[in-house]
């Protein structure tokens, strides 16, 4: 199956029954890429993901995997698909062993030597039962299972969630050199924002159901400005400024978050509105509230 | 990718999902409902209990249970238990043709509903004659009628019993019970796999289950057992006895369908 783009999903749509969850969604990822999915709790996130390794259907538009649609793929395809859930996977009683041994039978690329080195290395005893497990080690168990059958597409809904911080920096590490040593695509759900600065090429921040943006960290963060507006000598403008995503009025201040424009500046904002104005660049964390606050 | 592989894998999979004794426990609990009969007879063994009693299925609620917990235990999920995981989610999202999903755990469902039905098969033919005490001159006359070879017997300890002799009637009894067993296993599939898509599919499984449950009771509660009519379950069984080859190769062709059927209704159905 031919494509261009690993993951793509185009205007979709999804309920449950209430209001929608996913709301004309598009996304696309690009080839060998880190892509890092924010939202709040809600924002949609995990349907998504659930969407793309095929678990649900969308209501309306497309849902593209390696160029099939994952919810009919078969085994063939579903082999390059490595998927991770939030929740825990497995019923408790479950050995590791049977786990291992499943996927050993089902995937022909599975890499065994990376198994064994991620089980050692994350003291997982094979004839422990799932249940035994700490729940940090059920979430590194899930990451081998996903990441050993070397996909070409790695879906992880909050890989770091229950880990702590030094597993975290293992895990990231281990999705880098996934990608240095294969055409691996990986998109990863957080809500820790250091873990995508680390690791992610571009990122995508979901609110109420849809992309607020989806582009490189770097251009992301040169592209957004926080503009702080205050001294008004002719009161508090009402004015709306083109490609602002929120503004907050006080009786005294005035303060713009907004993507970078030619033609306004620190100096022309002042000029127009009779004040003094400064700006400042976002930190992602900034930046994610921002835009997770945003209601347009 | 070889689906053989894949089908097996998925079964040894399914094999260690469950603990080991609830494996054991299953079949015995289907087992022990069903010759509860011959467990009254070993404690009395002047008691030859009437045809009725023996072809009785007054639990078979189990095999709904078992079939609900091995063919789809994600549908029987309530709000505190849906954070207990059951593999489904894992399992379908492995390299796998979702099909054969279901057909794994149709495999140990079967396996776990029909296997002491089945061994009870050739045990039953070692003492194939069966003795049956009937409490009426005409229930007797009934069973003599329908089934070929059977006859009155002398000598019974009580007036009031009626007993007959039926050859091969223990292998008769015990293919019976298997076929009811697999009847119901064959049905509660295509339920489940009928309601498995829905979203109230928890509702509907327990109004179906509890249907079962009042069905099966409402049998032995409302069934006509004066002597002057054939019973519905001693009629059902003497036409099983009559079209034993139609109506294995009649169950046989549902078996395949209703799971061929309930393959591709799963494998559409969201999780």
């Amino acid at each position: 199956m031919t494509y261009d783009d690993p993951i793509e999903m185009q205007n979709v749509s999804r309920s449950f029954g209430g209001p929608p969850v996913l709301s004309d969604l598009n996304l696309t990822v690009r080839p060998r890429s880190i892509y890092g999915f924010l939202g709040r709790n809600g924002a949609g996130k995990t349907t998504a993901l659930r969407m793309l390794a095929g678990l649900i259907k969308p209501h309306r538009g497309e849902v593209r995997v390696l160029g099939g649609d994952p919810f009919t793929a078969g085994a063939e395809e579903r082999q390059w698909i490595g998927y991770m859930s939030e929740k825990p996977m497995l019923p408790g009683s479950t050995r590791v062993s049977s786990i291992t041994a499943m996927a050993r039978a089902l995937y022909p690329q599975w890499d065994t030597a990376m198994e064994e080195a991620l089980l050692s290395k994350y003291e997982i005893g094979r004839r422990a039962r799932f249940s035994t497990l700490s729940a940090g080690r059920q979430r590194l168990l899930a990451f081998i299972m996903a990441i050993a059958q070397r996909p070409k597409v790695l879906l992880l809904d909050e890989p770091a969630a229950n880990l702590d911080v030094v597993a975290r920096r293992e895990i990231l590490d281990d999705i880098l050199g996934l990608i240095r040593d294969s055409e691996c695509t990986v998109l990863f759900s957080t809500h820790i924002l250091s873990d995508v600065e680390r690791v992610a090429d571009e990122i995508g921040i979901l609110a109420k159901g849809s992309l607020r943006v989806s582009e490189p960290l770097d251009s992301l963060k040169d592209s957004i400005r926080q503009f702080h507006c205050f001294g008004f000598t002719n009161g508090v403008p009402r004015e709306e400024l083109p490609g602002a995503f929120r503004v907050s009025r006080t009786r005294e201040d005035v303060t713009i978050t907004m993507r970078t424009h030619p033609e306004i500046t620190p100096e022309s904002l002042a000029r127009r509105w009779s004040c003094q104005c400064e700006s400042r660049a976002l930190s992602l964390e900034d930046i994610f509230v921002e835009l997770s606050l945003n209601q347009s | 990718m070889n689906k053989n592989k894949q089908l097996w894998a998925l079964i040894k999979f399914q094999l260690s999902v469950y603990p080991l004794i609830a494996l054991v426990v299953m079949p015995l609990a289907i087992g022990a409902m069903f010759y509860s009969n011959s467990i009254v007879y070993l404690v009395n063994l002047h008691y030859d209990p009437p045809l009725d009693q023996m072809l009785s299925e007054q639990n078979l609620f189990l095999v709904a249970i078992f079939g609900m917990a091995l063919l789809a235990p994600e549908i029987a999920r309530t709000a505190a238990s849906a954070q207990i995981p059951t593999g489904s989610e894992f399992v379908l999202t492995r390299a796998v043709d979702r099909p054969l999903v279901l057909r794994s755990r149709a495999v140990l469902y079967y396996f776990v509903v029909l296997i002491l039905p089945l061994i009870a098969l050739p045990l039953a033919a070692t003492q194939p004659s069966l003795q049956v005490g009937e409490f009426s001159a005409t229930a007797q006359q009934q069973v003599i009628e329908a089934l070929p070879g059977s006859m009155a017997m002398d000598g019974a300890p009580y007036e009031s019993r009626h007993d007959i002799l039926v050859p091969h009637g223990a292998v008769l009894v015990a293919a019976w019970r298997f076929w009811v067993i697999l009847a119901v296993a064959i049905i509660g599939e295509a339920f489940v796999m009928l309601i498995y898509p829905f979203q109230w599919r928890r509702w509907l499984l327990w109004v179906g289950f509890f249907l079962l449950v009042f069905a099966s009771t409402s049998f032995l509660i409302f069934a006509d057992h004066s002597s002057k009519h054939v019973t519905f379950t001693k009629r059902m069984f003497f036409g099983f006895v009559a079209h034993q080859p139609v109506i294995w190769l009649c169950t046989l062709a549902a078996l395949v369908m209703a799971h061929l059927w309930g393959e591709r209704r799963f494998a559409g159905a969201e999780q």
